[in-house]
């Protein structure tokens, strides 16, 4: 686990001093008064010690400081917001963590119905931006998720059975290369690296913006149901058999919750354990109500759904905006039958001695499940749910919180698909997440573009 | 004050409140709905149903009374924490069947901007033209941003917004007076393209460019006031836009606006005060001004020493001086030293008396001059007491900086404050400076860096009420630094970045970058006239004023007058007359990031205009390496 990384001291790296003053003096090395908490990513349960920090503001100043590491000997790691940071434990000693959050330009083009978002923009802003003119973009589930990252590493929004992955819906990908050369990828031009950015998931280069397709999505009919989870066998037997049924315009994820007790969530909901169902539904409020009118015969104790601004879809699910030490882990499964609802709800239930903060499940299919006409590296996901696993460390460890993930990932095994969505489950194989020929393909660019092998890619497992 | 907290409530954009400037946290939308409607009635009683509709509309939940209840006493104890529960009924008092806000009027931003609008109705246009500024620079935001399309803020939304419309018309109105003709174009056809059915605005646009010397875009304008008239309504203009349209086309002299004031003695110096905007944690400081303009007034001289680190808010502290003095009908003479004047002799003391002063340094002989300076000095103050402010005095000449120090060993019963800023942590060699900060009867004042509240209250004027994590990166960020704390939230604000617990990294990747990177990169995001603009004014130095700006960037007076009103509203100039930068480090900042090809092109045109100039600009010096 992380914490064994030995602590470099400033002459652990004495050329990183060569990048001290580039960015406008935004750089931080080992013992600087700011290292500390520029180091540190959103998952806190990442405490790595990198040669040096930068936050570049531009291409240009992105440029300089992958010239200054390289002539220094040290690798890259782009990072935006950190979210995604777990994979990169014990690999940055000897490297740049170049934090892209300076870069926070935003434009959306009503006309077009595209966004163009620098490699600082969350999805929250985003989607403000967005729903002022009447448009969604396809946001992750929380709005503090950098729009960047999360778009090369796929995508799973709330529109995604109806609008498959976020990453194809990208139009042109704008990054600075490991020689410094900035470039500017679409359709017409350098559409290798395009491709590659259509969730490739990145280690090409530091991508510095992206352009993407919006929705013209104004409102949608989405909430929360919420029963104790003494009625979880119950309510996901029953909410696996309504998704093989529910039309694309509805994606929703069930969850098992233990949830804790903090102050900034609502009084009916802190300290319970519960069984949740939060879904968005396209369309109007009468065609929502009559799709989730069978979750609804399940008498919930919660119901919150209503006709909603798509703006206020990210904050849907009660996540932490603030920088949080959690494990994740995923798996995708084939179908959810009652024999794997029992499996599922007997490791991770009542009186299961789980300790997992929640297990999800969120509903693929539809769009998601076919190749997109746009599509690039990954163009589709092989599996009709994504299970998920997130853990706090509640006093125990984090081993014991590793161990309770994968014993519950473990139950679905008779279902588990070969492929895996590495965003969320980065202890995979890199190799599962593309097809075959996919990966081959990565590797190829990736060789072509980087043929030292310095920036350092977004899964452990890659071949770097 | 008796000693009661400063408690406000700002409803000019978001909903907040504070105490003492700091921001109280009035809770979730809906209670905070409840102070909105409060605030709304101004000190008529609502009803409780009044006030359940307009927290819960059609929806109010089983027992509404009881729960309007709790928001009310949860808004008391925010409001006035340090009472007791039985105490807390000043605010938000009951009264009949419902609720009343008791509150001074000017403790709510609307109301003291309906009275400041009236006020300046009354005034001298110089007068107007600050209560204006001043008055406008409270809105954040639309008002009752929070409750925009709720049906019972709707009339009250509306006018607000409409007097705010107005207000805006009156202040370039005021401004077209005092012969800002070419300063006011590009404000103008905002405001028009804002609303263009709006007639008036029309009216002074028109006006301005004929007072601008472009005969021919005005009539254009009245074209298309005609066209947009026609066009959306179907009507003709009416008789005011009619009747100018006639007196353009006469050229009637009526027409022409009053010349900017004739040099009234030493006219020269007495800037418009900027207007006070999110002053902080200067309350201390702000006394001592106070008591040391009230002693002069008295007929009591003293000499007051601003001293302190770059960007910790000196000038400002300055302006304050200004704007306090000339409130109170007392006369300000001005100084600003600088690097590029520091070996012009008599530099600063010709900035302050202006002509006035060519008398005494024509004698030659330097205690002569200094003794004819001092008998100016006293006549001056023998007709009214007056203020000397002398900014940057540590790049003073030598000539001024000894007049200053033999001044202010003979101030004793003379009328005249004297007030210095001085930058801590440059070297100067002047034993005069010496001797000024270490005489006993000059009065230091040591402005602090900013607290964490006053970041928290600077973050609410510029972005919006901030999570704690924000306020406190941003704090930590600029170390209470007043000057980068404004440009780092400016940055942000460029950029639309909301002051949420998210965006903690991005307060940490833009503010950890250098005062001068910081500038530039702002610059950089700027459409590139405006650029161009800052970096003309920059090369220029004390002498840049509209016409050399122009000619410098090869652009029109008007593209440079709105790009000097973007640069002022981004903090990155100052506010007002001369032009100049907010902090000698922002001009530095943008003066060494001049690239190279664009130097060369400026300065070749600068050599030009010196040239052909008549002017002595040479004597001030402009700096071109």
């Amino acid at each position: 686990m992380p914490d064994s990384a030995p602590l470099p001291t400033a002459d652990a790296y004495p050329d990183a001093g060569a990048l001290r003053g580039l960015a406008g003096g935004a750089v931080h090395l080992p013992g600087d008064p700011l290292y500390d908490e520029a180091r540190m990513p959103w998952n806190l349960q990442v405490d790595e010690h990198p040669a040096a920090v930068a936050y570049p503001a531009d291409p240009q100043e992105v440029a300089r400081v992958v010239k200054a590491a390289a002539a220094a000997g040290l690798r890259v790691a782009p990072q935006g917001t950190g979210h995604g940071a777990p994979p990169l434990a014990g690999r940055l000693g000897d490297a740049v963590l170049l934090r892209t959050s300076a870069m926070t330009g935003l434009s959306v083009d009503v006309a077009t119905r595209t966004a163009r978002a620098e490699a600082g923009v969350l999805w929250g802003d985003v989607v403000a931006r967005a729903g002022r003119v009447g448009l969604a973009g396809m946001h992750m589930s929380s709005p503090s998720v950098g729009v960047v990252g999360s778009s090369l590493g796929g995508g799973v929004s709330w529109y995604a059975r109806q609008h498959g992955l976020q990453c194809s819906a990208i139009t042109a990908v704008e990054l600075v290369l490991a020689d410094g050369t900035f470039v500017r990828a679409t359709e017409d031009h350098d559409a290798d690296l395009l491709w590659a950015a259509r969730g490739g998931s990145g280690g090409f280069g530091v991508v510095t913006s992206l352009e993407f397709d919006l929705l013209p999505v104004r409102t949608a009919y989405a909430g929360m149901l919420a029963w104790d989870w003494e009625h979880a066998r119950r309510v996901l037997t029953a909410w696996g058999e309504w998704t093989a049924d529910a039309p694309e315009a509805v994606t929703s994820v069930a969850r098992i919750f233990q949830i804790p007790d903090i102050e900034w969530l609502p009084p009916h909901l802190r300290a319970r354990k519960l069984v949740v169902v939060d879904a968005v539904v396209l369309g109007d409020a009468e065609a929502g109500a009559r799709a989730i009118a069978p979750l609804r015969a399940l008498r919930p104790e919660v119901d919150t759904f209503t006709q909603m601004p798509a703006a206020d879809i990210a904050h849907l699910q009660l996540d932490p905006q603030e920088p949080t030490a959690v494990y994740a882990n995923s798996v995708l499964v084939h179908g959810l039958p009652a024999d794997a609802v029992d499996a599922l709800v007997d490791v991770a239930g009542p009186g299961s001695g789980s300790n997992l903060l929640f297990v999800e499940l969120r509903q693929l299919g539809g769009a998601l499940a076919r190749p997109a006409p746009r599509g690039g590296a990954m163009d589709h996901l092989d599996g009709s749910f994504l299970v998920l696993g997130v853990g706090l460390d509640v006093g125990t460890g984090w081993s014991a919180v590793r161990q309770d993930a994968l014993r519950i990932l473990d139950s679905l095994s008779p279902w588990t698909s070969s492929a895996a969505y590495l965003s969320m489950a980065y202890e995979a194989a890199a190799r599962r997440g593309w097809s075959p020929a996919a990966y081959d393909r990565l590797l190829r660019i990736r060789r072509q573009v980087d043929p030292q092998g310095l920036f350092v890619g977004p899964q452990a497992a890659s071949n770097d | 004050m008796d000693g009661q907290p400063q408690l406000n409530l700002h409803v000019l954009g978001e909903l907040t409140a504070t105490r003492d400037g700091a921001v109280v946290d009035l809770g979730g939308r809906r209670q905070r709905a409840v102070l909105a409607a409060l605030a709304m009635q101004r000190d008529q009683v609502v009803p409780a149903d009044r006030l359940v509709d307009c927290v819960w509309g059609d929806h109010p939940p089983a027992n509404a009374n009881g729960a309007l209840q709790a928001y009310v006493s949860h808004l008391r104890r925010r409001l006035e924490p340090d009472a007791t529960a039985r105490q807390r009924e000043g605010v938000i008092a009951r009264a009949g069947p419902g609720y009343v806000l008791r509150l001074a009027p000017d403790a709510v931003d609307a109301w003291a901007f309906e009275a400041a609008v009236e006020a300046a109705a009354g005034q001298a246009p110089g007068d107007a033209v600050c209560t204006l500024e001043t008055a406008l620079r409270a809105w954040r935001g639309p008002a009752y941003a929070d409750y925009a399309g709720e049906a019972w803020a709707e009339a009250e939304v509306a006018r607000l917004t409409e007097l705010r419309g107005v207000a805006r018309e009156r202040l370039l109105a005021t401004r077209l007076e005092l012969g800002e003709a070419q300063l006011v174009i590009g404000d103008l056809e905002a405001l028009v393209k804002e609303d263009p059915l709006r007639e008036e605005r029309w009216r002074l646009l028109t006006l301005a460019l004929y007072r601008a010397h472009r005969q021919a875009a005005a009539l254009a304008a009245l074209r298309r006031a005609r066209e947009v008239l026609a066009d959306e309504l179907g009507v003709d203009p009416g008789p005011a836009l009619r009747a100018l349209e006639a007196e353009v086309l006469a050229q009637s002299p009526d027409l022409d606006g009053p010349r900017p004031a004739a040099p009234a003695p030493p006219a020269t110096l007495v800037p418009r005060p900027r207007t006070p905007d999110g002053l902080v944690d200067r309350d201390d400081e702000m006394a001592l001004l106070r008591t040391k303009l009230d002693e002069l007034a008295e007929g009591t001289s003293g000499c007051l020493l601003v001293e302190g680190p770059a960007g910790i808010g000196k000038t400002r502290l300055l302006d304050e001086v200004r704007r306090l003095a000339v409130a109170a009908g007392v006369w300000v003479r001005s100084a600003r030293s600088s690097a590029l004047e520091q070996d012009f002799e008599w530099g600063v003391v010709r900035q302050l008396f202006g002509a006035g002063a060519e008398d005494a340094l024509a004698h030659g002989e330097r205690f002569a001059v200094l003794r004819g300076l001092c008998e100016l000095t006293t006549q001056l103050a023998e007709q009214a007491p007056f203020v000397l402010c002398v900014d940057d005095v540590q790049r003073c000449d030598e000539a001024s900086l000894q007049f200053l120090a033999y001044l202010v060993r003979r101030l004793e019963g003379l009328p005249v404050l004297v007030v210095l800023a001085m930058r801590t942590g440059e070297a100067h060699q002047a034993d005069d400076l010496a001797e000024l900060v270490a005489d006993e009867t000059v009065s230091v004042v040591r402005p602090a860096p900013l607290s964490e509240e006053g970041t928290a209250a600077l973050v609410t004027d510029r972005l919006g009420r901030g999570a704690d994590a924000f306020v406190t990166t941003c704090h930590r960020m600029t170390s209470g630094n007043p000057l980068l704390l404004r440009q780092l939230l400016r940055a942000l604000a460029d950029q639309g970045v909301p002051p949420d617990a998210a965006h903690v990294d991005t307060v940490r990747a833009v503010g950890s970058r250098a005062i001068a990177s910081l500038v530039t990169l702002r610059l950089r995001r700027m459409p590139p006239g405006v650029t161009t603009v800052a970096r003309a004014v920059a090369m220029l130095g004390p002498t840049a004023d509209l016409l050399s700006v122009a000619d410098l960037a090869q652009l029109s007076e008007e593209d440079v007058a709105a790009a000097l009103d973007l640069l002022a509203r981004s903090e990155i100039l100052r506010d007002g007359h001369p032009l100049d930068f907010v902090n000698p480090l922002v001009r530095d900042a943008i003066h060494s990031d001049v690239p190279a090809g664009e130097r060369a092109l400026l300065v070749e045109r600068l050599n030009r205009r010196l040239k052909s100039s008549s002017s002595r600009l040479g004597d001030a010096g402009v700096q071109t390496q």
